[in-house]
């Protein structure tokens, strides 16, 4: 998956505009990333990437990049 | 009839599902020291174990199974065929999944409604038989929630099962009051369970979810214990006129 696929996965989990989501964007920044938007990010990257994070590791997202970073196959 | 017998169980024979912890577990701690024989069910054989250990009395039984398609049939054949027929059931098993609705896709819709309702649906099916029940002396009961009646939000399939739960008991306690047999809904607040831990991870903070859930409570938070005491109401003959009920059973949300 290239970078640009991974960043409209994540507008898309979010639900979020495709323009707003770039690698710097701080989360904390966006609307949509809300406690759905978390949960959703956490879904996503358990389903797609089977990656399960623990509580200490989503409180470290900070950045889009951020979950750039866990989405490796 | 004493008041103290009104709400006895003795001698009472009643199958729990989702018993090895939460409501479950002290349903059947509860029901037990009312005098009831339980029979529970749980997946986890070790956990399971460690309910029965705290149950007072002599002749429970417990079955570990996994209630997917065809067990619960299974479970109520081999529960009347240690206890003889039965007098209550109360299906306490359930799963939740905490997910925005359109993140949530329809296998897990379908696994949510498979235990909470289809599971239900089941063991009630095979229980109604004449040869399982007493006659005239059973007592059924689903487990609900508030999500049913209010809504709940990132628990889109959850609340759905919850609803659907309700529907089915109020249409069967129609169809079978002529039978005398009796089948109502107990719908908690937020109880303190594994559950809940699940519920938790949707709050970004123990503050945010004390001010999204546990505020919302004006008695606070319940246990266990409290749904328990319910259920030994509605499973005892002090309910005898009772049927088709939704109980809220929830610290007082409903009245916000």
């Amino acid at each position: 998956m290239t970078i640009e696929e991974k960043l409209d996965l994540i507008a898309e989990t979010l639900d979020a505009e495709r323009s707003n989501i770039k690698p710097e964007t701080k989360l904390c920044t966006l609307d949509e990333w809300d406690s759905m938007g978390v949960i959703s990010t956490i879904a996503m990257l358990d389903r797609k990437f089977k990656k399960v994070l623990s509580a200490e590791q989503i409180e470290k997202l900070d950045t889009v990049q951020d979950i750039l970073d866990k989405m490796e196959e | 009839m004493t008041k103290n017998a009104l709400f006895s169980l003795k001698g009472k024979k009643i199958l729990i599902t989702g018993a090895s912890s939460g409501i479950g577990a002290s349903v059947a701690k509860l029901a037990s020291e009312q005098g009831a024989v339980c029979i529970i069910n749980g997946r986890n054989e070790e956990r399971l174990d460690q309910t029965l250990k705290c149950l007072t009395g002599e002749g429970h039984i417990a079955i570990v199974s996994d209630l997917k398609e065809g067990n619960g049939t299974e479970l109520v054949k081999k529960a009347v065929k240690q206890a003889g027929p039965l007098n209550g059931f109360v299906h306490c098993a359930g799963i939740e999944k905490t997910l925005p609705f359109r993140a949530t896709q329809i296998s897990e819709l379908r696994a949510i409604m498979a235990i909470n309702l289809e599971t239900f649906w089941e063991i009630t099916q095979e229980l109604i038989r004449s040869k399982n029940h007493e006659k005239e002396k059973l007592s059924v009961l689903g487990i609900s929630s508030v999500a049913a009646l209010y809504g709940a939000p990132g628990n889109t399939a959850y609340a759905a099962s919850k609803g659907a739960l309700i529907s089915l008991i109020k249409s069967l306690a129609a169809e079978y009051a002529g039978k005398q047999l009796r089948f109502n809904c107990i719908c908690p607040g937020y109880v303190d369970t594994p559950m809940l831990d699940v519920v938790k991870r949707l709050y970004k903070t123990e503050e945010e979810f004390i001010s999204s859930i546990a505020s919302k409570h004006p008695l606070g938070l319940g246990n266990p214990e409290d749904v328990a005491s319910a259920v030994i109401y509605l499973l005892s003959d002090a309910s005898r006129w009772v049927t088709g009920s939704v109980m809220t059973v929830d610290g007082g949300y409903g009245v916000r």
